[in-house]
């Protein structure tokens, strides 16, 4: 009977366990800009990132001592079999040497379901003669990167 | 005796008290992807808003201690001591995430099924003769007043021992999300009326997940 009453006891805590709420969000797997059409460098980072899609801000550096116009083909964001298209392409901007361009390129999908899939990406910004590539990956920042509310 | 006090120290522990728990799979938030952020410079995303979560709130009542009346009304009517264990149900939206403990918050109001079973219904004397009393059903309302710590329910259905059935009403005045004190009329065709009055110990089990 004793053991009984114990067990009881024991049985009749409270458990409470709770940290602050991270979200997952896609970035770039690899870092660095890379050379795009031969007067430009192309370099991209995650701005946004949650439900409704991917947000992705792409940097264009003139390298060429000349002016030269730098033209968007096409933008395309590829998340595991599907491949969606930036909602608007940017005006091509003209640079020059060392000149930096920022465009802002949007892409819809369904983020709960990416997430849950554990889908990687792949973003591919085209030109008339060159294309560059950047992977993603989808991550979960750890409990020390996320602020407490 | 003996079985009185086991039938107790059963009922104490299989309810635990008040659980909290935040499901470990995440989800992204939201954000407007339409529209650029303010500073496209910036190399870092922006913070996307709060989705908010669902929680599913389990209240578990243990009844230990308590006195009935069978076939109420009648010459027959017996003394018996109840024990009972339910269960309430509940799932509520949340618009913010990790608020902590928030059943008491979002049970105010509630509406919820209550499901439960009179395990054993012990008559005193004559050996401690016990019976399984009714499996029952209710729909119940949850009233709570946070300041003054106190909660009570309200709640009908109906019960049954699988042979009779018949309906069942249930009040509950108590503190919050802890103790309180029930009484329990049910009336089963070709069986008769019976009221109990018992002390129902109550544990409360939410589990949260992200939206």
């Amino acid at each position: 009977m004793k053991r009984l009453l114990l067990l009881g006891a024991l049985a009749s805590g409270c458990f409470v366990s709770e940290g602050p709420r991270r979200y997952p969000s896609w970035e770039r797997t690899t870092k660095g800009a890379q050379t795009f059409a031969e007067c430009a460098e192309a370099d991209a980072w995650v701005s946004k990132s949650g439900k409704e899609g991917v947000g992705i801000v792409l940097e264009l550096r003139g390298r060429s001592s000349e002016p030269c116009l730098v033209t968007i083909a096409s933008a395309r964001l590829r998340v595991g079999n599907e491949d969606h298209a930036a909602r608007r392409l940017p005006d091509p901007p003209r640079l020059r040497l060392g000149q930096r361009v920022h465009a802002y390129l949007a892409f819809g999908f369904d983020g709960d379901k990416a997430w849950n899939e554990g889908a990687e990406g792949t973003l591919v910004i085209t030109g008339p003669t060159t294309s560059v590539t950047f992977p993603l990956k989808q991550t979960l920042p750890s409990r020390e990167e996320c602020d407490p509310r | 005796m003996k079985r009185c006090v086991a039938l107790v120290v059963c009922c104490l522990s299989s309810v635990g008290c008040l659980v909290h728990h935040e499901s470990p799979a995440n989800a992204p938030g939201h954000v407007a992807v339409d529209e650029p952020p303010k500073d496209l410079a910036v190399r870092a995303a922006e913070p996307p808003t709060d989705p908010g979560e669902e929680v599913t709130v389990v209240s578990a009542v243990a009844t230990p201690l308590g006195v009935g009346w069978s076939s109420f009304g009648t010459r027959e009517a017996r003394t018996y001591m109840p024990f009972s264990l339910e269960l309430a149900f509940s799932r509520h939206s949340l618009s913010r995430s990790h608020q902590g403990f928030v059943a008491s918050t979002v049970l105010d109001g509630a509406l919820r099924p209550n499901v439960g079973m009179t395990f054993a219904r012990v008559y005193p004397g004559s050996g401690d003769r016990a019976e399984v009393g009714p499996t029952f059903l209710e729909l119940q309302y949850v009233g709570i007043d946070k300041d003054k710590f106190r909660s009570g329910t309200f709640a009908g259905g109906v019960a049954t021992t699988f042979h009779r059935v018949g309906p069942q009403v249930t009040g509950c005045i108590g503190t919050l999300l802890l103790f309180d004190l029930c009484a329990r009329g049910t009336y089963l065709f070709r069986e008769g009326a019976s009221v109990q009055i018992g002390f129902g110990y109550q544990g409360v089990l939410e589990w949260i997940s992200s939206r």
